[in-house]
């Protein structure tokens, strides 16, 4: 039998990255059996089956959960200070307005990109 | 530089490659050369032991790693030329660690279905390592092969299932030899039981192949390049 039906047949899901962290522990749900995205859908599915059921504890099980995960995705943070001029702030708090994401979201994110360029030119250790 | 030999199929001569490579880096390149275990089989590890039992056998040294082993890689690279990781069948955190630090990574698969089937994973966790280390530099090879010419087309198609996801895929392959598995047994590398051998010249050839290999300070592969049809 050829081994030709195993070429790609669907496009890839586009990647989404957030940093080099989250790349490395996404291993941590793949080994679970399951993606976070995964791990959503197969929520919501489940409380598809039990809407007919019973509407009201299912809406207050998916909100338990929404918040457990969100709990988890703040357990390895921890909070730090900057300071900032008072333009930046405008500026900051225009551009997470603007994207509809998290002001330390973006910095998170700036700094990752910044991090993996840095990684990849000059080095962090030949600088010093 | 920092080479990662892994995947996510087991059995598929991860060991062997690492093994094979990091000893053609010491004795032919002259290289200051360090493995990386990150397989807790400790495949390799038990290797440079044998070796280490033998003293006409040049010195490679070995330190097992697990987990998130990001830092202590780009901290390793800074001592020796080559830093050689064997990493375990599997996805986990030491392979994505090492992933997104490598030069280069080579992705041994056999012509087997059950190994193919993984290469839908692998693209994935490439693509999105691409984002956070541009200048890395992957490639599968196609291991294991079996020498006769009437499956010589399973090879080709192999190698057309991987270029179909866009990764790139070594031209060298290596081939079932017992020489691969005799040499290991006694701590040695094929290039030291037999240098001039078919098997050594698979491994020069195919390490040499993937240095060669044209590094993009891309956050993308690039598109499947169009390949003939296998008849």
């Amino acid at each position: 039998m050829s081994l030709l039906s195993l070429k790609k047949s669907k496009p890839s899901a586009k990647s989404t990255l957030h940093s080099v962290d989250s790349f490395i522990d996404d291993a941590i749900s793949y080994a679970a059996g399951k993606g976070f995205h995964q791990q959503e859908t197969t929520l919501k599915t489940l409380a598809d089956t039990h809407r007919h059921q019973n509407n009201t504890i299912e809406k207050t099980c998916l909100k338990a959960v929404k918040c457990t995960a969100s709990e988890k995705h703040h357990k390895g943070m921890r909070h730090a200070t900057f300071t900032l001029t008072p333009e930046c702030i405008t500026q900051l708090a225009l551009l997470s307005q603007d994207s509809g994401v998290a002001k330390s979201a973006i910095i998170r994110e700036w700094i990752s990109t910044e991090f993996a360029k840095r990684l990849h030119t000059d080095g962090f250790n030949k600088k010093k | 530089m920092i080479i990662l030999v892994g995947g996510e199929k087991g059995g598929s001569g991860k060991s062997c490659l690492a093994q094979n490579i990091a000893v053609y880096l010491r004795t032919e390149k002259g290289a200051n050369v360090l493995m990386v275990d990150c397989d807790p089989q400790r495949t390799t590890s038990d290797w440079i032991q044998e070796r280490k039992a033998n003293p006409r056998l040049a010195e490679i040294n070995c330190v097992q790693l697990y987990g998130k082993i990001r830092n202590e890689l780009l901290n390793l690279r800074q001592y020796y030329d080559y830093v050689v990781i064997d990493c375990g069948g599997q996805d986990n955190l030491a392979l994505r660690s090492s992933m997104a630090v490598a030069d280069h990574i080579l992705i041994p698969l056999r012509p087997k279905r059950r190994d193919l089937k993984t290469v839908p994973h692998m693209e994935d966790i490439l693509s999105t390592c691409k984002m956070v280390n541009p200048k890395m530099n992957a490639a599968f090879v196609v291991t294991q092969c079996p020498s006769l010419p009437s499956l010589a087309g399973r090879i080709l198609e192999a190698k057309e299932v991987c270029r179909s996801f866009g990764i790139p895929v070594l031209n060298a392959v290596t081939f079932s030899r017992n020489m691969y598995d005799d040499s290991e047994e006694s701590g040695q590398s094929v290039i030291e039981s037999e240098p001039e051998g078919k098997a050594s010249h698979e491994i020069r050839t195919l390490f040499e192949e993937l240095l060669a290999g044209k590094v993009e300070d891309s956050h993308e592969f690039t598109q499947p390049q169009k390949v003939e049809a296998v008849s």
